[in-house]
């Protein structure tokens, strides 16, 4: 149960700048989650957090008081590794005691400790197996478990899932999830994968460059990206260029967009006249069936067939191309013209940004 | 960028006293080389390091002695010839140990790898008796095939390595593609592999050249490879020029080492 | 297919014949050696005897040089690991360059003669050489010390010429621990000594074994370095079995020496890697 400050984190490698000016705030407890495609900074991060690595400039700090001059060993941070790191030379339960044995705990009380950590992440019956012997999800466990056994300030997570196939991945996300909760450490997680971020964090800081694009709930992310990286890679998103009018009402602005003007929320910095980028998520959009309210027009380009969903690109008149899924069972065909619906209150207007 | 410190940061760095031991203990691995190298060019009448002046009278008083050039020719001779034998012999063993799998490949490895296992002085003691039985005993062939057995599994070792990088499914494209298994070999298999296959007759090369212990139980009637020769000029005269002499093999082990770190990086070598 | 297999196979024949007949047949035939009586014109005779098994296992005078050779050999062992462990480590910390640079710094002495080196070591060791003309200057000793012809500096030149073989296996062991073991239990709480021991030691095991093995087998027969540098004084089991097949021709004693030497070197390793079976096991990944 700890807070969090980092502040202005910097690291370079020779000419490569890792690190650009890193700012991440935890609350006590809190699960934030570091995204952001390899080479973003967000291990160079993580690493930096844990003392393996020294950063160039800035400031970490654990409960007000900085880390930096603090060696790794005596942070009392759990972390654990992509590749689990499991010492291959001791058994399930000896790696898991490591920790135990160097804090000189007595003998039986490594065992009640091992014990109850290894039924809290339901590895019971394989103390005396060796890491290599066991399936890669259960290798997991046993890493988890190794961190958590020392009931550390702060456990740090590195790729934790990367190594799992889809199904074990799902399993062992829920896992750290309420071990994590119920046990009320507050985690830093390292991903790459937006909808692993989504799904256990209480805040997303998403990196570009070695910087912090954006620092916020996963609602806000998706929803309310910053920028046009944001947007890109939390989902499936589709932009349209558009113009800007005027400022309507605290946050909001009117544009005109593919032949229609809209009155959509945006970004707080934008100002009306700057060139814009309209989000608009598929799941906020609708082929329109007779009678509703028409946004765009366009005509079917792609379409495929996905089971429980369809999945089809629309081309607009100006230009544009809407991606949206649709229900089932009612056949799309290319080349029909169709009406498109918006769901305004979840339409997002950008800046116009790189991609 | 990953991996930039394996130790961790802020405690003390890796303490100057490693540092020194780690230079101390390579002073001692080179020592003995960087002495010889020095005395060898000495103007003084005695071996001496740090050399007294710099002259090559040394190495003219070498190659003016009978012995120690025939020593030296002698060598030459069988090394060469062991580098040819067994890069042939060991790249057609390579091949057949490439196609053994499991148990048997594992047999078959070992016992290409035996001369190298068995300590060499018992190897040289069986074959005094058994060239002698055979009637090879003193002769130069003799000496040969004992160069030859001790050398071939350094080259069997590397060109096995280099036969392993090169994927057998290139085999199957070159036979579909209507080559023989002659041509699929020297089109495409031996290009691939030549490095280890060069590396192997560097190694051979080299190994034989220094081989000493063989050497002295087999040596023909006469005959005296340059170890040998070298041997019996440091018991009876302890003068500068043997000094030369062992620079011109410090120098020819320098030339491989360069040739394989060229070739296949030294790293991949050992 | 088959005859393209069989072919294949067919290439294997030299080599097996070159191990055959001039490694497994010799080795049979120093064996059968062993048990022929000594000969009066030949170097020995032709009927069979158990009379030089008798006579080498029933005399202390021998029994005191091979305990010596083993003695040597096991120190030798020991001291390469000492010396050879942090050369490994340093190496296995390298890359690129700087590894290139380390990997030809040792492999330059592997491929230059055991002779040459120990040649070396007579001129670094003589009573005006550079060891004592140093250790003199630096106000240690007083008088040069006689170093050369001593048991020591056989122990030395061995150790110096088995140090590749034993940091290049470590090295490799090395290599194969990822770094983020070390970090683990640092995160842990391990201090630098605790990580070397829990981790990094054991984990380098599968690289001491052989090493330690390989270093003792070849130093148990080590003939150049004792007949060099230990001079007339200090007699090891090689350069008596050499002395006996080439200086007095009783080929079957010698034969018999040499069977005892390697009967013991096998009985030593394999308790030695029987003691070390369970460590093996474990740091097996």
């Amino acid at each position: 149960m700890a807070t969090v400050d980092v502040k202005n984190l910097c690291k370079r490698y020779d000419d490569f700048v890792a690190l650009d000016g890193v700012s991440i705030a935890a609350r006590s407890g809190e699960l934030v989650t570091l995204l952001g495609p390899s080479g973003c900074g967000k291990s160079t991060t993580l690493r930096c957090l844990a003392g393996f690595l020294e950063p160039d400039g800035g400031e970490m700090a654990v409960d007000g008081q900085s880390i930096l001059a603090t060696p790794s060993n005596r942070r009392g941070f759990g972390v654990v590794f992509q590749n689990y790191a499991l010492f291959p030379h001791m058994t399930v339960a000896e790696n898991i005691g490591y920790g135990l044995r160097l804090r000189k705990c007595s003998g039986s009380e490594i065992t009640t400790r091992v014990h109850d950590v290894m039924s809290l992440v339901k590895l019971t019956g394989l103390e005396h197996r060796m890491p290599r012997e066991i399936s890669g999800g259960q290798q997991q466990r046993v890493a988890l478990a190794r961190a958590l056994v020392l009931k550390p300030k702060l456990l740090l997570l590195d790729e934790p899932l990367a190594n799992l196939d889809a199904r074990l991945r799902d399993e062992v996300r829920w896992l750290i999830r309420d071990l994590q909760q119920q046990s009320g450490i507050t985690a830093f997680y390292v991903t790459h994968d937006q909808s692993e971020a989504m799904a256990i964090s209480d805040m997303v800081a998403v990196m570009k460059k070695g910087r912090v694009a954006q620092f916020a709930t996963p609602r806000e992310i998706y929803q309310k990206p910053v920028e046009r990286y944001v947007a890109d890679f939390t989902g499936e998103a589709n932009f349209l260029s558009c113009r800007s009018l005027e400022a309507c009402g605290e946050g909001r602005m009117r544009i005109s967009v593919g032949g229609a003007e809209l009155d959509v929320d945006c970004v707080p910095s934008l100002e009306p006249g700057e060139a814009a980028e309209l989000l608009l998520r598929p799941e906020s959009l609708q082929l329109a069936t007779l009678g509703e309210d028409v946004t765009f027009r366009g005509r079917i380009v792609k379409s495929a067939f996905l089971g429980a969903s369809q999945h089809c690109e629309i081309a607009l008149a100006d230009g544009g191309v809407l991606k949206l899924t649709t229900a089932p069972n009612a056949p799309v065909r290319i080349g029909d013209e169709v009406g498109i619906v918006v769901d305004r209150s979840h339409a997002w207007l950008m800046p116009e940004g790189t991609k | 960028m990953s991996g930039a410190s394996t130790m961790f940061v802020q405690q003390r760095p890796v303490g100057l006293g490693f540092a020194l031991l780690i230079v101390l203990l390579y002073v001692f691995l080179l020592v003995p080389l960087v002495t010889i190298v020095g005395a060898s060019f000495t103007a003084g009448l005695m071996i001496e390091f740090p050399p007294r002046g710099f002259s090559l009278q040394w190495y003219r008083e070498f190659f003016g002695r009978r012995d120690l050039v025939d020593g030296l020719l002698l060598s030459l001779r069988v090394g060469a010839i062991t580098a040819i034998v067994t890069t042939i012999v060991a790249t057609m063993a390579a091949l057949c140990g490439q196609a053994l799998s499991g148990r048997k490949g594992g047999w078959f490895q070992l016992a290409m790898t035996l001369p190298l296992l068995v300590p060499e002085l018992l190897t040289a003691v069986g074959l005094l008796f058994f060239l002698f039985k055979i009637g090879l005993g003193k002769t130069v062939l003799g000496l040969q095939m004992g160069h030859i057995l001790m050398s071939f599994p350094y080259a069997y070792v590397s060109i096995t390595a280099a036969l392993r990088q090169v994927p057998s499914s290139l085999d199957e494209a070159s036979a579909s593609l209507g080559a023989t298994h002659w041509q699929t070999f020297r089109m495409v298999t031996l290009p691939l592999i030549m490095p280890g296959v060069v590396m192997g007759a560097i190694f051979a090369f080299i190994n034989s050249f220094d081989l000493y212990t063989i050497s002295l139980l087999l040596k023909p009637l006469g005959g005296n490879t340059l170890p040998l020769a070298l041997f019996d000029f440091l018991t009876y005269e302890f003068k500068p020029t043997a000094a030369a002499a062992a620079t011109i093999s410090i120098v020819l082990s320098v030339i491989g080492v360069a040739l394989v770190q060229r070739l296949v990086g030294l790293q991949r070598a050992f | 297919m088959i005859k393209a297999r069989h072919l294949r196979l067919l290439l294997g024949a030299p080599a097996v014949v070159l191990i055959f007949v001039f490694m497994i047949l010799p080795i049979t035939n120093m064996v059968e050696m062993s048990f022929r009586v000594p000969g009066t014109v030949e170097p020995f005779g032709d009927d069979y005897t158990l009379m030089h098994y008798t006579r080498v296992f029933g005399d202390s005078f021998y029994w005191g040089i091979l305990a010596r050779s083993l003695l040597t050999a096991g120190s030798v062992a020991l001291l390469c690991l000492i010396v050879s462990y942090p050369i490994a480590w340093h190496l296995s910390k390298a890359s690129g360059l700087k590894a290139a640079l380390l990997y030809a710094l040792i492999a330059s002495p592997l491929m230059t003669g055991v002779l040459v080196r120990n040649f070396g070591w007579m001129i670094v060791t003589a009573l005006n050489g550079p060891l004592n003309e140093t250790l003199i200057g630096l106000g240690i000793i007083s008088q040069p010390l006689r170093l050369l012809f001593t048991q020591g500096l056989v122990i030395v030149a061995l150790v110096h010429v088995f140090v590749p073989f034993m940091v290049l296996p470590i090295n490799n062991a090395l290599r194969n621990i990822p770094d983020n073991l070390v970090e683990a239990s640092v995160s842990m709480g391990a201090s630098r000594y605790r990580v070397f021991r829990d981790i990094i030691l054991p984990l380098s095991f599968p690289g001491i074994q052989p090493g330690l093995i390989l270093v003792y087998v070849l130093a148990v027969a080590a003939y150049v370095t004792p007949a060099l540098l230990g001079g007339q004084m200090v007699t090891y089991m090689p350069t008596m079995i050499i002395a006996e097949l080439t200086g007095t021709f009783r080929w079957p004693l010698g034969s018999a020496l040499a069977i005892m030497l390697s009967l013991s070197t096998i009985l030593v390793v394999g308790l030695f890697t029987m003691l070390t079976w369970r460590l093996m096991e474990r740091a097996r990944a």
